[in-house]
């Protein structure tokens, strides 16, 4: 018996969260929360070009059932816990089943791209995160909510996920609609080391 | 060595700092100053001085190049950033002595998990200092204008020019 046949992992979605929470953010930090878990796994899909997961334009943008069902799942049967802040964690055993995952069923590629969701997005405010998704895939805030919320406070979104190294000036440029020497000029030039 | 700047490094040491005689020591020093064609654009849609122009042109080797199809998962196509690392990805696989200069944290992050050869203005302008183009004196001058201006550096980084 293996942790993949116990637990499903042959399954693309249940395999590659297993491995996103296994991943470290930016900070260092492994534990995140529902919402961040659906974006990071939509951005991840976004950046493979593929569709193996469905997801829903829904009030907070895409959703996916499936990764719903798969917290759920993991959670009772212990691969995962969540802490008193409603972050999801892997348990020891979610650890197992995870090195299991990287060993047999997840690229080196595949496995860059999780960490560089992860990255991105798990550090960022919930307006933030809703933006960077918003204004990467637009046709995700169909039945956003807080859309109106969002557009009107995009300067101030861009401009951040700009000065945390989110996006690029001309990510930034093509966001807010205009140029990128424009964005240097507006959000000031980033000198580093 | 080969040196491959992006907008941002080459507004600033051009345009805000106005290093011109820096970066034209630099060149004769038996380096080769690149910048891709799309950054020369970025650089002219606010500064298309034809005195500038010339300048550019005299110190800079302009480089057209066509852009690796797999760096556009991090990088956007249509940005000087891309021609950037293409051309440090060509140089480094042909094991030419390189650095790319860009100051974007962003790009830098990007850049570095390239395993390109990256450094910020703030790298070049040390690099330079070490090999005798700038002087502390120097450093110290280019310091006080960057405190003078809104740049977004951070203070550790400053410290560094002394």
């Amino acid at each position: 018996m293996s942790y993949t046949e116990d637990y499903g992992l042959d399954s693309f979605t249940r395999s590659r969260i297993l491995v996103l929470l296994h991943l470290e953010d930016s900070r260092g930090e492994k534990a995140t929360d529902i919402l961040r878990i659906n974006k990071e796994m939509r951005f991840f899909q976004h950046l493979t070009k593929k569709t193996q997961i469905d997801f829903s334009h829904f009030k907070l943008g895409d959703v996916s059932d499936e990764i719903r069902e798969t917290i759920d799942d993991f959670e009772e049967s212990g691969l995962i816990e969540q802490n008193n802040r409603g972050k999801y964690a892997l348990t020891e055993e979610g650890e197992e089943a995870e090195k299991e995952v990287q060993r047999t069923d997840i690229s080196p590629k595949e496995k860059d791209l999780l960490k560089f969701s992860k990255d991105t997005l798990n550090d960022l405010s919930d307006d933030e995160l809703l933006g960077f998704m918003y204004f990467l895939l637009p046709e995700t805030a169909e039945h956003s909510r807080v859309i109106d919320r969002i557009n009107k406070n995009k300067e101030k979104i861009v401009k951040s996920l700009y000065e945390k190294g989110k996006i690029s000036a001309k990510t930034a440029a093509d966001w807010t609609g205009t140029t990128k020497r424009e964005i240097l000029d507006r959000f000031g030039i980033q000198i580093g080391m | 060595m080969k040196i491959v700047f992006d907008s941002s490094s080459l507004i600033l040491l051009v345009e805000k700092l106005n290093l011109r005689e820096t970066l034209t020591k630099c060149a004769s020093s038996g380096n080769v100053l690149i910048i891709p064609e799309k950054v020369l654009s970025e650089f002219r849609e606010k500064n298309d001085e034809p005195g500038t122009l010339t300048y550019i042109k005299q110190t800079f080797k302009i480089e057209k190049i066509e852009n690796c199809a797999d760096l556009s998962v991090f990088l956007d196509e249509d940005s000087g950033e891309i021609s950037v690392a293409s051309i440090g990805k060509a140089l480094k696989e042909r094991n030419e002595e390189y650095l790319c200069i860009i100051d974007e944290k962003y790009g830098h992050k990007i850049f570095n998990s390239l395993g390109l050869e990256t450094k910020g203005t703030i790298g070049l302008l040390l690099l330079l200092k070490d090999r005798g183009i700038l002087t502390n004196q120097d450093l110290k001058e280019i310091r006080a204008k960057i405190e003078k201006s809104d740049f977004r550096i951070t203070k550790e980084h400053l410290d560094k020019l002394g």
